[in-house]
């Protein structure tokens, strides 16, 4: 492998990797897009900074980890398919991120088919190898579950007597109710709420809630748009007709208030629900920006080349006229995961929605409603960050497509 | 622009049925009852009061509830419908006829094996009964001694009855099906039977419910066995009371005709003098009732009663082709719905109990102050602002003030109002303003300075808040629309015919650079009317925000219609009017 030495450098620079290095320039969306990063490492490593099971635990019946085990299985510790979604990611990440660091490794800098091809058959023992390892752990975590689900490690870790457990830097659940208000201290960072709950664990746990509506509603509104939209502007006449008077329709209605009425009539709105709620009601917008590119884009030159190769009208909208069109939707959807992060947080904090979710909303209605200022402030400051940083992440999405704002 | 401006308008009408028929599907066909919380009704109803249960009924008739919801096909009801749900709701009947024994505490075999030699005699006093000939003394002594017998129902351990959400569903279809199933309870009033096989310990669940026109011959044989479908069978007594039982109690309900004219209206002689025969006939009908344990001759008498109104009043529930067109098309929600629409009737709020229009009427005034404030106070800073923020564009000025807006943007709403009111309040902090509240002071008892100044005091914080949020969109649009401009040629020559750079901006380029942003108003109408729902949650103010809250919290879904309705209509008439005002300022554009 002397050739590696002398590898020539890529010299071609694909669209998207022209916007990466434009959004780059940027300092204050790159920072955000970090501040995002972050944002998903909270959600995703919450447990591992608070949770009140012991990462090992050993006592006379052996060594088990009920902190794994409690990720995926334990339905008294994590109730909501949220948390088991971001647990799951949470066991799922060192695979994601080891694939993906390896994946950049082979295929960013391989230069010819042989290369690409190589990287493949590696890629593919790796995943073999990684697909192993989980199994082994998932076998690992069923074998050594613990004896009781409803044991109280931190009880019996106090009282030592022969047992010894490593529990994470906080040992509270987001659920776990105390008696008696305490004030801000070691043990509580930033004290408890008026229902005995620590605020800093719901806090953080509350990353997952914002997140995961923000992330799952914008998907499920941006999916409906795009097909919507791509299918009004692609076969025009009828079709266009008909999406453009539902858009019309859906226009008309304060968007607030439709999802508001929806969620009001639900008898127990879970967290699904809410998101399901906001992708219905939100996919207009995507759908008139999809549309318009397409109306742009379906009488250039290579789709016109596409259709009289005679490829199928949904490999053409999918293949060719849509990664075209994707990047007002991109910023549309950047923006969307901020109004829909205010959305649910509106939501919960006019009281609407499952009350046993740490949502930023509720945390703030209860400092409102026992006049915590310290609890309103942080709980505020949460979302007004989150909605912060997916704006700016937004806006220099946006002009790094603009050809014009190019540097 | 005169054609464009009608085509819009008949555009308006398609646009606007949608909208109608989508406010009725989202509110009707939600998960939960309308109204839930303002009825006594719910899942317990099973046992409630009669009372209660009439309330609740009347309140379904009033909210047309009763009716089904797109189409109406109760034309093809017919009596097996009606007498399956006779039988859940008899089948769960805890009141006991006399007589009647339950054989509980014993194994299911015992139980049978038991039941069928105590039911031989029973059977046996009845066929005695039957017999021609039969004089008045021992008449008396074999009903007395049928009495002491008793029939054993079949109940092994647990008494079998059937589901309560299947009890609760009968009562409501029965109460629902209303007048359409009057014919088929007088049929089941006078001539159910319910008939289980002729052997060793039957059990009722293995019985059928028939008509007696239904059996060979059309009455009962004297031995009290009937031969049907290659079997035998025998008359189950108590059920067959229970389901005539509840026939009659139905039609004193269902048979009862509403009144011709609505509350609050004055009826004309002839209307008053029909009302009167209404109300004459209801009251009649609410006598031919008797109780569970009446005997032979009263049970006789109500439905003689019963069977001579309707053969006098058979004309009523006759149906033509036409009729069933009618009902099919018309008796339902949603063709009620579109009536009170056409003639602007929203219907009834339940939790005011007042017109649905009148309601809104009193609250759209506080949130159109609350708005008209803001929106001019919005304008009259977003645009020096976008000014300021475009003519210094990419200088230091520029970037704060884009920093500012971007922060204030980003800010919700919701948080900056907790917060002002829990430091600028009584409630914690500095005691600067009132708390919530749109006025404290009686308008009658202070001078009207005085009011206008405590209103204003009291719209000081969420007047506010409502400002920095539209602020913060509107400035942007005016700096985008100014740098637009300011580039374009004509600035150019009026920079080189010498005119001061004041001139320039403020003459030149702001009057074609506010385009956009003037454009907007239009958009901001059903803002006007439909105001903040959450300033207005946290400052208490009683406008069309908190109604709206409340309303959803109450199910009180007529005013939910009316508000989604109101201001629907007014966003399609705001983009219509800025599309309209575009082409007015702009003359470059033009629609024809």
């Amino acid at each position: 492998m002397a050739a590696t030495a002398t590898k020539p450098k890529r010299t071609y620079a694909t669209y998207w990797s022209i916007v990466w290095e434009q959004f780059r320039k940027q300092l204050s969306s790159y920072v955000a897009l970090w501040i995002i990063g972050l944002l998903f490492a909270i959600a995703i490593y919450a447990p591992v900074v608070a949770l009140g099971l012991p990462f090992l635990w050993s006592d006379e019946t052996g060594l088990s980890s009920p902190w794994l085990h409690a990720l995926l299985l334990n339905r008294n510790v994590f109730e909501s398919s949220i948390d088991l979604f971001f647990n799951l990611l949470l066991v799922l990440s060192p695979f994601v991120l080891g694939s993906w660091c390896f994946a950049r490794r082979r295929w960013v800098e391989a230069v010819s088919v042989a290369e690409v091809q190589a990287g493949a058959r590696a890629f593919r023992r790796f995943l073999g190898t990684w697909f192993l390892i989980i199994l082994a752990l998932f076998v690992a975590v069923v074998l050594s579950s613990p004896r009781s689900a409803l044991l109280d490690y931190r009880a019996l870790a106090f009282a030592g007597d022969g047992v010894w457990g490593v529990f994470p830097p906080l040992r509270i659940n987001y659920g776990d109710t105390l008696h008696g208000v305490e004030g801000p201290g070691i043990h509580h960072l930033l004290g408890v709420d008026n229902a005995g709950r620590d605020i800093f664990v719901r806090l953080l746990y509350g990353t997952r809630v914002s997140l995961s509506i923000g992330v799952i509603a914008v998907g499920i509104y941006i999916t409906i748009g795009t097909v919507l939209g791509s299918l009004a502007g692609y076969f025009g006449g009828r079709v266009d007709l008909v999406v453009v008077r539902i858009i019309e329709i859906f226009l008309c209605f304060p968007s607030f208030f439709l999802i508001l009425t929806f969620i009001g009539f639900l008898d127990r709105p879970s967290i699904l629900w809410v998101m399901v709620i906001i992708g219905l009601v939100g996919w207009t917008q995507p759908a008139r920006l999809v549309r318009g590119e397409f109306l742009r884009l379906r009488n250039i030159d290579f789709v016109s080349a596409a259709r009289a190769c005679g490829l199928r009208p949904t490999r053409i909208i999918f293949r060719h006229i849509l990664p075209n069109a994707l990047g007002p939707v991109l910023v549309n959807a950047t923006f969307g995961v901020a109004s829909a992060v205010l959305v649910e947080s509106s939501l919960s904090f006019l009281g609407f929605g499952d009350p046993t979710l740490p949502s930023w909303g509720r945390i703030l209605s209860y400092g409102r409603d026992t006049g915590d200022l310290g609890m309103m402030l942080i709980a505020g400051m949460a979302i007004f960050v989150t909605v912060s940083v997916f704006n700016l992440a937004g806006e220099g999405i946006r002009d790094a497509l603009d050809p014009k704002l190019r540097k | 622009m005169t054609q464009y401006i009608l085509k819009r308008l008949l555009l308006m009408v398609p646009t606007f049925l949608m909208i109608t028929l989508l406010v009725f599907v989202i509110v009707n066909l939600a998960p939960g009852e309308p109204g839930q919380a303002a009825s006594a009704g719910g899942s317990e109803s099973a046992d409630q009061s009669a009372n209660a249960r009439e309330s609740h009924r009347l309140f379904k008739e009033q909210y047309n509830l009763d009716k089904p919801v797109l189409l109406n096909f109760r034309f093809l009801l017919d009596v097996a419908d009606v007498m399956d749900e006779l039988e859940v709701v008899a089948a769960n009947m805890t009141s006991a006829l006399p007589g009647e024994r339950v054989a509980l505490g014993v194994g299911l075999s015992a139980s049978r094996v038991l039941s069928a030699i105590h039911n031989r005699a029973y059977y046996d006093i009845e066929r005695q009964l039957a017999a021609p000939g039969v004089d008045e003394e021992t008449q008396r002594r074999l009903e007395r001694e049928r009495l002491n017998v008793g029939f054993v129902q079949l109940e092994p351990l647990r008494p079998q009855r059937p589901p309560q959400g299947r009890v609760f569903r009968a009562e409501e279809n029965l109460e629902n099906w209303g007048q359409t199933i009057v014919p088929f309870l007088i049929e089941i009033a006078s001539s159910y039977v319910y008939l289980i096989p002729d052997g060793l310990g039957a059990r009722r669940e293995e019985g059928r419910g028939l008509l007696l026109r239904d059996l060979p011959g059309g009455s009962i044989p004297d031995a009290g066995v009937v031969q049907l479908d290659g079997a035998s069978w025998r008359v189950h007594p108590i059920m067959t009371e229970k389901v005539r039982f509840l026939a009659v109690q139905r039609l004193s309900v269902n048979a009862r005709r509403r009144l011709v004219v609505r509350d609050g209206e004055r009826p004309t002689p002839d209307q008053a003098a029909l009302n009167r025969e209404i109300v004459q006939e209801n009251n009649r009908m609410a006598r031919w009732v008797y109780p569970l344990d009446a005997g032979p001759e009263v049970k006789a008498e109500a439905l003689a009663a019963w069977v001579g109104w309707f053969q006098e009043n058979q004309g009523r529930y006759e149906r033509s082709g036409a009729s069933t067109v009618r009902e099919v098309f018309l008796d339902t929600r949603f063709a009620k719905y579109w009536g009170n629409l056409a003639r602007l009737d929203l219907g009834t709020s339940i939790r005011y109990r007042r017109p649905v229009l009148d309601v809104i009427g009193d609250h759209w005034r506080y949130s159109i102050y609350l708005s008209l404030m803001s929106l001019f106070l919005a304008y009259l800073i977003s645009v020096p602002i976008g000014i300021l923020a475009a003519v210094k564009q990419n200088t230091f000025a520029d970037r704060g003030i884009g920093i500012f807006l971007f922060v204030l943007y980003s800010l919700p709403s919701f948080f900056v109002a907790t917060l002002a009111q829990s430091y600028l309040t009584r409630a914690n902090g500095l005691d600067i303003f009132p708390v919530s509240g749109f006025q404290s002071v009686d308008p009658l008892q202070v001078t009207t300075w005085d009011w206008m100044l405590n209103i204003l005091w009291h719209m000081v914080l969420p007047v506010f808040c409502l400002t920095y949020t539209a602020l913060a969109v509107l400035s942007r649009y005016a700096r985008s629309g100014l740098l637009d401009v300011i580039r374009s040629d004509y600035i150019r020559t009026a920079r080189a015919k010498g005119l001061s750079e004041w001139v320039v901006i403020l003459k030149h380029a702001v009057r074609n650079g506010m385009i956009p942003i003037l454009t907007l108003l239009g958009t901001t109408l059903p803002v006007l009317i439909g105001g903040s729902i959450i300033i207005e949650f946290i400052f208490v103010i009683d406008g069309m925000g908190r109604l709206m809250i409340q309303s959803i919290l109450f199910r009180d879904y007529n005013v939910i219609m009316g508000i989604l309705l109101i201001s629907s209509i007014l966003t399609l008439i705001g983009i219509l009017l800025s599309d309209i005002s575009y082409a007015l300022v702009d003359p470059r554009i033009s629609f024809d």
